[in-house]
């Protein structure tokens, strides 16, 4: 036990020092570090000894769950740290690839072709940003002589309410020539004019088409939360050319030991479960020390 | 202001009222108005929610207003548990303030009743992710709540009495953390291919599930039992880290949890 509470609680401080170094790659530097294995391999050890002290017995079953979960979380993270590999590369529609490049620089061929050949994305309504002109430039056209009065969503009517500015029906502002159907900018009276903001998704959709050594060839819908699987590789779907739809990011990994970090986890959930939710009273004195 | 949003503003006030008064009325000893106050102020609070709900079409969880508002909820449905489990019945005005702290928050934030979820958050783990680490901090606001009432009390007998009803409190609440912890590691490896990015959120949710670890096991533990309320005073401390400042302070954020803003 309290070789259990001194590691963790080295590894909380070391935990707290790392976040507050807040750029991205000083992340990786801390949390990638020799250190920060070297403590998690000291804690899989002490967690493997305690189940080990504890031994087997109906009493034990969520405490030796919980505990063999955690050291079974910390192997496959091991196993994927060591072994697995990632990439996220763009790829443009119906272009096949079967290689992909680490961030590492290395190359690994995939054993298949994968291509994407069809890509749909529908938007919710997009914001509108109010600008007021500055005194005197009521008929300028530069966005630089008017003050950014916030961004406006359209409301569960549909229509966009400008507070004291009035209220603005989403149908005025649709315009059937503009390539996803909004006007750009609507000007208002007084010189007020709302300005489009960046488009917001609602749902985005790919199809891959994978074609095996044996020219086999496989169609699979990609999306956000729904990966694809094949030979060991997963696929993602990260983000889209947004202009003219003519690529698609995609993430693609292969990772040995991510199957035994989700089963840990589902281990230490259920182990934590039997553990707080039995019956048990609290302690005074605390119990002798393993 | 429109419609909804005066509604809106007039259930938290009201709510919220409620809660505060059906605490300093059960501290009086006046138990059953206070119950009827409490269960008036959860009433309105169930109002709020099934209206915003209504507004955005689907679980209302993904910002900050709709989770808070949810927050407030949990509390008497968790007093009613640890009064039937633990008969920790003396713990309802603590909850009753409790229930309050999250609609004060939610008077001085943006109320962004209208949400329209990026495609990130069309998940079957995204419900359970928040109501899991919801209720896990409402029993944990609870928990903190009674540290400093027993902090104040004199008598040896009763700040035992306060630190049994911490530990029961709880133990209640540390699986729901554990459950949201780990049902984000399973949702991003399924949206992001990273079960783990070491993401500014991911790691104070990860320094707080340790330390509230590091309470259970200084409890029982004869050298560092004496360490346990620090451990709970920190583990809190960071769950308001997590739960606060990762959203708040700008330099402190978090990428994958950015769409909460």
């Amino acid at each position: 036990m309290k070789w259990s509470i001194r590691i963790m609680t080295i590894i909380v401080l070391f935990l707290i020092t790392g976040s507050i170094l807040v750029s991205s790659k000083a992340y990786e530097k801390i949390f990638w570090s020799p250190l920060c294995l070297i403590l998690l391999g000291v804690f899989t050890v002490i967690m493997m000894v305690c189940s080990f002290k504890q031994g087997l017995s109906l009493k034990k079953v969520g405490f030796q769950i919980c505990h063999m979960g955690i050291v079974v979380i910390l192997i496959g993270a091991g196993i994927g740290y060591f072994a697995g590999v990632k990439a996220t590369a763009v790829f443009p529609m119906d272009t096949p690839y079967n290689q992909l490049q680490l961030e590492d620089g290395r190359v690994v061929d995939m054993g298949f072709h994968v291509s994407v050949i069809d890509f749909q994305v529908t938007r919710y309504n997009p914001d509108y940003y109010l600008y007021k002109p500055l005194e005197g430039n009521a008929k300028s056209d530069d966005l630089k002589d008017y003050e950014n009065l916030g961004a406006f969503a359209s409301s569960f009517d549909g229509s966009y309410d400008l507070k004291k500015y009035g209220r603005i029906d989403a149908q005025e502002l649709r315009d059937s020539t503009a390539r996803d159907g909004w006007c750009s900018k609507y000007p208002l009276e007084n010189g007020l004019i709302l300005v489009k903001a960046a488009p917001k998704d609602k749902h985005y959709l790919a199809k891959l088409q994978i074609i095996d050594s044996n020219n086999r060839e496989i169609i699979e819908k990609l999306e956000v939360n729904h990966p694809v699987d094949y030979s060991g590789w997963r696929f993602y779907l990260g983000s889209y050319d947004s202009e003219n739809n003519s690529y698609v990011v995609l993430t693609a990994k292969r990772d040995p030991g991510t199957a035994l970090v989700i089963y840990g986890m589902w281990a230490v959930l259920f182990g934590t479960v039997i553990l707080c939710f039995r019956k048990r009273n609290y302690l005074q004195g605390g119990e002798s020390d393993v | 202001m429109s419609d909804i949003n005066l509604l809106v503003l007039l259930l938290i006030i009201s709510s919220a009222s409620l809660y505060l008064l059906s605490s300093i009325v059960i501290f009086m000893k006046k138990k059953l108005l206070g119950n009827i106050l409490l269960a008036a102020g959860w009433v309105l609070g169930i109002m709020l929610f099934i209206e915003n709900w209504i507004l955005v079409g689907y679980p209302p969880f993904a910002n900050m207003y709709h989770v808070l508002t949810f927050l407030s909820l949990c509390f008497l449905p968790l007093y009613i548990i640890l009064a039937l489990r633990e008969k920790l019945n003396w713990l309802l005005p603590y909850f009753c303030i409790a229930s309050m702290f999250p609609l004060i928050g939610v008077l001085f934030m943006e109320r962004q009743v209208i949400w329209e979820r990026p495609p990130a958050l069309q998940s079957i783990w995204f419900v359970p992710h928040v109501l899991s680490y919801m209720i896990s901090y409402a029993l944990a606001t609870v928990a903190f709540i009674l540290a400093i009432a027993s902090a104040i009390k004199a008598d040896s007998a009763a700040r035992e009495d306060f630190s049994k009803a911490i530990y029961h409190v709880l133990r209640l609440g540390f699986p729901f953390m554990t459950t949201g912890l780990f049902l984000g590691a399973v949702w991003a490896e399924e949206a992001w291919g990273n079960y783990w990015s070491w993401d500014t959120k991911e790691t104070w949710s990860l320094i707080t599930w340790l330390l509230y670890l590091l309470y259970f096991h200084s409890i029982r533990s004869r050298e560092y039992k004496k360490w346990s309320k620090a451990f709970h005073i920190c583990a809190f401390g960071a769950l308001l880290v997590t739960f606060l400042m990762v959203n708040l302070l700008p330099q402190l954020g978090s990428i994958l949890h950015s769409y909460t803003k």
